[in-house]
């Protein structure tokens, strides 16, 4: 297969992970490799402007975007409270980022709608990056966790990763596993039975070929895994709070359930956490889930890069 | 003996027939003709049919609709016919099929869809296979028959 341009995403927007090929995240993850290791990148992105919109608040990713521009240089307009700005007196989305498009060189938002992201990318003329749309995608989280078991384990294909917690209604979980099905990895899916993985996605596990089972506990599969993605089970998604009491427990690590993990094992977590990884895990050195986070800066910055053709 | 017609005969246009019934005004919507001045549309509602119990016909006289259009009607009524008559002949026969996109028909499903929030025209992508649609921009996936207008 030819490998992809220099330019391959030179002007393109991020907006969903099913728009991606294997081989696309792969020129991504190893842009962002280069890109971590690289000296000098202050002035990758001088004199270059990215409209910052975010519709919704947002804590990590808008400031993961805001430390990755600024790092290289770049400067930011916009804004991270709808209510301040023209959106409350009316304004549409697309007239919104049309005037956001006379400004910057690149717009990255977050929207409580579903298809915003897309939406916003067929108006203007310039990229745009999907920061969050409603439910629906967030891709550049999925990518920054694609490159943190890349980081941590030097390969993606052939691992065994378990995804636990909220699989019914997690975005991040259905994006991540939507990807884990293009590297041939072994999927466990640890759910309440009622917070199951939605048929969509097991649809594309099995369409793909992809070994996965569904499980009730951790504790049942914790010793193969190489990798252990955790989210929250919230209360709120049981409409019985008994259904809740009686599951909750089974789906918060603690530091004696580690006794017997591989040695390369390391547990991942998309943040906030609440009380779903006791805090005495984080000493371990399996926690990675902090610098999970911070591994959204080279990604992001791959990714402001590559778009606006600074790489 | 010659067929009575409870709605007439045409000698120039397109004849769609075995629509379910109650849905002939949804195919007109389907096809903009809801508010059409020129062409003659007659209608038949609730009229008895041998396969399908009941059933809609609609007659739409002197009218050019393209394949491409007149397949929208599988939309809302997947198993109608459609003749196309030129000097009282069949020139065309043919079982409407949904397009592979369909542009500004649809109503998404999910109301937190842009579509839903925004003036802009609605696309949808049909799997025959699944007999399913996907919103391109939410990307949910509904089944066909939850299909709304």
């Amino acid at each position: 297969m030819k490998p992809l341009s220099k330019n391959h995403f030179l002007g393109k927007s991020i907006i969903s992970i099913n728009d991606f090929s294997k081989e696309e995240l792969d020129f991504i993850l190893q842009k962002a490799q280069k890109l971590e290791s690289k000296k000098n990148k202050q002035e990758l992105l001088k004199g270059r402007v990215m409209a910052s919109l975010f519709f919704e608040p947002s804590t990590r990713t808008k400031d993961s975007f805001t430390t990755s521009c600024i790092r290289m240089g770049g400067t930011i307009v916009g804004f991270d409270n709808a209510i301040s700005s023209s959106v409350k007196k009316g304004e549409s989305l697309r007239d919104t980022v049309r005037m956001y498009e006379k400004y910057a060189d690149v717009i990255v938002m977050r929207h409580k709608l579903e298809g915003a992201a897309r939406l916003a990318s067929e108006t203007v003329n310039i990229p745009v990056i999907n920061g969050g749309d409603g439910a629906n995608q967030h891709p550049t989280q999925t990518m920054l966790d694609l490159f943190s078991i890349l980081k941590t384990q030097k390969r993606i294909e052939g691992l065994n990763i378990a995804l636990v917690g909220d699989l019914k209604y997690g975005r991040t979980v259905h994006s991540l596993a939507t990807a884990l099905s293009l590297y041939n990895c072994r999927i466990f899916l640890i759910s309440p039975k009622s917070l199951n993985m939605p048929k969509t996605f097991t649809t594309i596990l099995k369409n793909r070929n992809i070994d996965f089972s569904e499980h009730r506990t951790i504790e049942g599969v914790i010793d193969e895994l190489d990798i252990l993605y955790m989210t929250r089970v919230q209360a709120e998604r049981f409409p019985d709070k008994t259904e809740y009491e009686k599951v909750k427990n089974a789906f918060v690590l603690k530091k004696n359930m580690l006794k017997n993990v591989k040695d390369n094992f390391k547990i991942m977590h998309p943040l906030p956490r609440v009380n779903e990884i006791s805090i005495d895990v984080d000493d371990t050195e399996y926690a990675y889930y902090f610098e999970q986070a911070g591994n959204g800066v080279p990604v992001r910055q791959a990714l402001l890069c590559l778009l606006t053709g600074a790489l | 003996m010659s067929k009575i017609y409870k709605v007439y005969k045409i000698e120039n246009g397109i004849v769609i027939d075995h629509i379910p019934n109650k849905k002939a005004l949804s195919v007109l919507s389907v096809l903009g003709l809801d508010n059409e001045h020129d062409s003659l549309i007659t209608m038949g509602i609730n009229l008895s049919s041998d396969k399908m119990n009941k059933k809609d016909v609609i007659k739409i006289e002197n009218r050019d609709l393209s394949v491409e259009e007149l397949n929208k009607i599988a939309i809302v009524a997947p198993n109608a016919s459609v003749n196309i008559i030129k000097d009282s002949i069949i020139v065309k026969k043919f079982k409407a099929s949904i397009p592979e996109t369909i542009r500004g028909i649809i109503s998404c499903l999910n109301p937190n869809c842009i579509t839903r929030n925004e003036d802009i025209e609605s696309i949808f992508y049909y799997d025959k296979d699944k007999n399913t649609i996907k919103c391109h921009y939410c990307e949910r996936t509904f089944n066909q028959e939850l299909i709304r207008l």
